[in-house]
């Protein structure tokens, strides 16, 4: 076999129907509307039952579990789809962390039951880690008190992504001895109360605040911690895909700006300053791209490597979608700046994405630790 | 099994059993072996390595069994680039003939030159330097004025070449020359070769580089005197050649630095890991280029794959040179920060560092410039107006 990063004609398809999916969702249209009517839930809930219909909520699972049986390599694809179009939907939190951390839990009895009905679109769910400000995994304060082999969960959770639509939670706890554990809880539940408000995307800002919930034990210990650092980098790589697309987009959509927009006489693509600085920008996409597909043919070729490879993708693009997307607005001129314009759109969910689970900074120190440095 | 994967093992035997220790492990500029009639091999190993692999084409794994090549698909030739890096091997030949005229004489040349030509340059018998840039024609190559009259069976040359890369330790040259002074720019260049470089009133005189090397030279053609057989292509369309040909020099130039030793790894060997911590800046700048390289691997990795699957790389070759060079510089800057005052000294142990820097500066000049390789991207990849 030659180690190849370019993707198989099964891989192409999931990313064409998506795309085409994607693009007849028209979901610029759709943010715009919730935005203006403060509903965060429609446009997500929408999205997730024409994804369903493609059968993407079980992309990662086994056959025999309802699903497609696919990896990596073609659940970035619908994330960098759902970038380029700004689709909203709990396709990382469910099909990507969510199903991950059922699969690979160890539990079966639980997650059997939540697999199929994730698998067949009727149940969302959404990891709850943080509890700073700044991600950080290590900072989890929430108690579990065990007993009958049950858990009982208290503390507060930010930063949930698709915490508002979700009906079951993975929740990061620890017991009174300290060891980290990951639970399961059912997201309707009186004892559990999530406050929505509106991030800078559009997209939902979700806090929950568990008061003695009653909760499944997944996995304790040792193997809840390395369990929760796949589930957050399999969330980083897609987060990364996710940027590439929506920088991608916003790229494109410059350069045919400037073979259009006339100054001086001339368009301004004859500039060479501009010149140069959309090689630049399209140089450091082609790049990005590459230890995007890189990292996620490790996570299904060379699992060893994929670690060190997701921090630097999720890095990378970190970076590179902020630059790329604030250089369109720049390029676009005063348009760029106007609500009205959607290029807009693309810096702030670049810049919400570059935040979630582990900014530039934080991928960059996991990589530098994983290093040895 | 497979074929693919028959294929490797094959390969993969051959080279631990063919391949010299010595000539496994990084490789640094003084490592090349550049081939030719004058060239006096570092050692044994590395003579013995490069006449294996030409025994087997391998210095040119994708040209023609008929010409001395390895006659391998795009497929196979992947396979044994990967095995190759898979041992650390080195790369047996560094050849501005494997690199640059062999791909123009396999699309542009005759049957003839093909035959009298490639062979010696698998075999690293002949080694051709590229005799393109003028002291008035440096970016703006098609302004060159070296001229070529055709006078009865042979063409006369007169002009001069500057920056000439190893041109004084070369055997032979390919370059471009004015064969039609009434016609401007690109129509009337020729693309001539020239097989000796002793040839009477041909004189190359060497040039000092910043970092000490005598890399490149001038070239001054006083009567020179060549055969009308060594035009390659049409007569006045030589640009076509040279054109087609800078393709591979940046494709070539971009593949340079694949896999150079991360930041970090230089870090770790001459830094103590406490120290290295106790530097939480340079630490940082280090696990950011380390990224930035990583990347740009995996970029020529994807093209790579590309190509193999039959995909022309084209004019992106020009970001491959761009990063490759760029990169580059800020790796050897980096790495001569780590070594911090004792990269310094010249007569030291670590000198080498600050050499290797100073060769990095060249090659964003070299082969077109960096912000050459910018305005080719903004006009043949983009496609944006203008000039
Ligand atoms: C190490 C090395 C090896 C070389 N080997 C060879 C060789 O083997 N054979 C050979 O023929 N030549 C060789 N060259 C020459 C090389 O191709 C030229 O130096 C190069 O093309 C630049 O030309 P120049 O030096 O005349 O600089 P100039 O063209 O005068 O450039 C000066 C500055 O102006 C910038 N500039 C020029 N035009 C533009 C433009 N349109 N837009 C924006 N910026 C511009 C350049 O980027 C540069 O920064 C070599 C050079 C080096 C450094």
């Amino acid at each position: 076999m030659i180690v190849s990063l370019l993707i198989s004609d099964d891989v192409r398809m999931i990313r064409e129907s998506a795309g085409k999916l994607f693009a007849d969702l028209e979901s610029i249209k759709t943010l715009r509307r919730n935005r203006a009517e403060h509903d965060l839930t429609a446009a997500a809930r929408g999205a997730w039952a024409e994804m369903t219909e493609l059968g993407l909520p079980g992309i990662l699972l086994p056959e025999t579990a309802g699903g497609a049986g696919l990896g990596m390599v073609a659940s970035v694809q619908v994330c960098e789809m759902m970038g380029r179009s700004l689709t909203t939907g709990p396709f990382l939190s469910t099909a990507v962390m969510g199903a991950l951390a059922l699969r690979e839990s160890g539990n079966a009895v639980q997650a059997n039951d939540v697999l199929a009905k994730l698998a067949a679109g009727s149940l969302c769910v959404a990891i709850a880690v943080d509890e700073t400000s700044r991600h950080n995994p290590e900072a989890i304060a929430t108690q579990a008190s065990l007993a009958d082999g049950r858990a009982t969960l208290s503390g507060r959770k930010v930063n949930v992504i698709d915490g508002n639509i979700a009906d079951r939670l993975i929740v990061a706890a620890r017991d009174t001895a300290g060891a980290l554990g990951l639970f399961l809880v059912d997201a309707h539940d009186a004892t559990v109360a999530a406050q929505t408000t509106m991030g800078l995307d559009s997209q939902p800002y979700v806090t929950i605040t568990f008061n003695n919930s009653s909760a499944d034990i997944l996995c304790q210990g040792a193997d809840a911690t390395a369990l929760l650092t796949r589930i957050l980098d399999a969330g980083r790589l897609h987060l990364a895909a996710e940027m590439l697309g929506a920088a991608q987009e916003a790229f494109d959509r410059t350069v045919d700006y400037l073979k259009t927009r006339v100054q001086f006489g001339r368009v301004i693509g004859e500039f060479q300053a501009l010149q140069h600085r959309a090689a630049l920008l399209f140089g450091d996409l082609e790049i990005s791209r590459s230890i995007v597909a890189k990292a996620a043919w490790a996570w299904d070729e060379m699992p060893a490597e994929a670690p060190r490879l997701t921090a630097m993708a999720k890095a990378k693009l970190s970076t590179t979608a902020r630059h790329v997307t604030a250089e369109a607005v720049q390029l676009h001129g005063g348009i760029g700046v106007t609500d009205e314009f959607d290029i807009g759109l693309y810096l702030k969910r670049a810049q919400r994405a570059a935040s979630l689970l582990g900014d530039s900074a934080f991928c960059l120190e996991r990589y530098a630790t994983l290093r040895g440095l | 099994m497979n074929e693919s994967n028959a294929f490797r093992m094959e390969v993969r035997a051959w080279l631990d059993a063919n391949c010299p220790a010595e000539m496994r492990g990084p490789m640094t500029e003084a490592d090349h072996c550049f081939g030719g009639k004058r060239w006096v091999f570092k050692n044994e190993a590395q003579r013995q390595w490069l006449a294996r692999m030409a025994e087997k084409g391998w210095t040119a794994p994708e040209w023609p069994r008929e010409y001395g090549g390895g006659g391998l698909t795009a497929d196979e030739a992947a396979v044994l680039r990967e095995e190759m890096a898979r041992i650390n091997a080195r790369s047996p030949l560094t050849s501005l003939g494997v690199w640059m005229l062999g791909p123009a004489l396999l699309k542009f040349g005759t049957e003839a030159q093909k035959r009298k030509y490639l062979p010696p340059i698998v075999r690293g018998e002949v080694r051709w330097c590229q005799g393109y840039s003028e002291p008035n024609a440096g970016s703006d190559l098609v302004s060159l004025q070296t001229k070529a009259e055709l006078i009865s069976d042979e063409f006369v040359i007169n002009g001069q070449k500057i920056w000439t890369s190893y041109g004084h330790l070369s055997d032979a040259m390919f370059c471009l020359v004015r064969t039609d002074p009434s016609k401007a720019r690109h129509d009337g260049i020729s693309f001539l070769l020239i097989d000796d470089m002793s040839t009477p009133g041909l004189q190359a005189s060497p040039l000092r580089l910043i970092s000490g090397n005598e890399h490149f030279s001038q070239v001054f053609f006083d009567n020179v005197k060549v055969p009308k057989e060594n035009l390659v292509g049409t007569l006045n369309r030589g640009w076509d050649v040279a054109k087609y040909l800078l393709l591979f020099e940046r494709q070539a130039i971009g593949g340079v630095h694949a896999r150079a030793e991360l930041p970090a790894e230089f870090a770790l060997r001459e830094m103590d890991a406490a120290a290295l911590r106790a530097e939480p800046m340079l630490r940082g700048q280090i696990a950011t280029l380390d990224l930035e390289l990583s990347a740009f691997d995996a970029l020529l990795e994807r093209y790579q794959d590309e190509a193999a699957a039959g995909v022309q790389l084209g004019a992106k070759s020009s970001l491959l040179k761009y990063y490759s060079s760029e990169l580059d510089v800020k790796r050897q800057e980096l790495m001569l920060a780590i070594l911090g005052n004792a990269g310094q000294d010249l007569e030291g142990p670590k000198a080498r560092t600050a050499i290797d820097w100073l060769n990095a500066l060249t090659t964003r000049i070299g082969g077109g410039t960096s912000e050459i390789q910018l305005n080719i991207i903004a006009k043949r990849v983009l496609e944006l107006p203008g000039g």
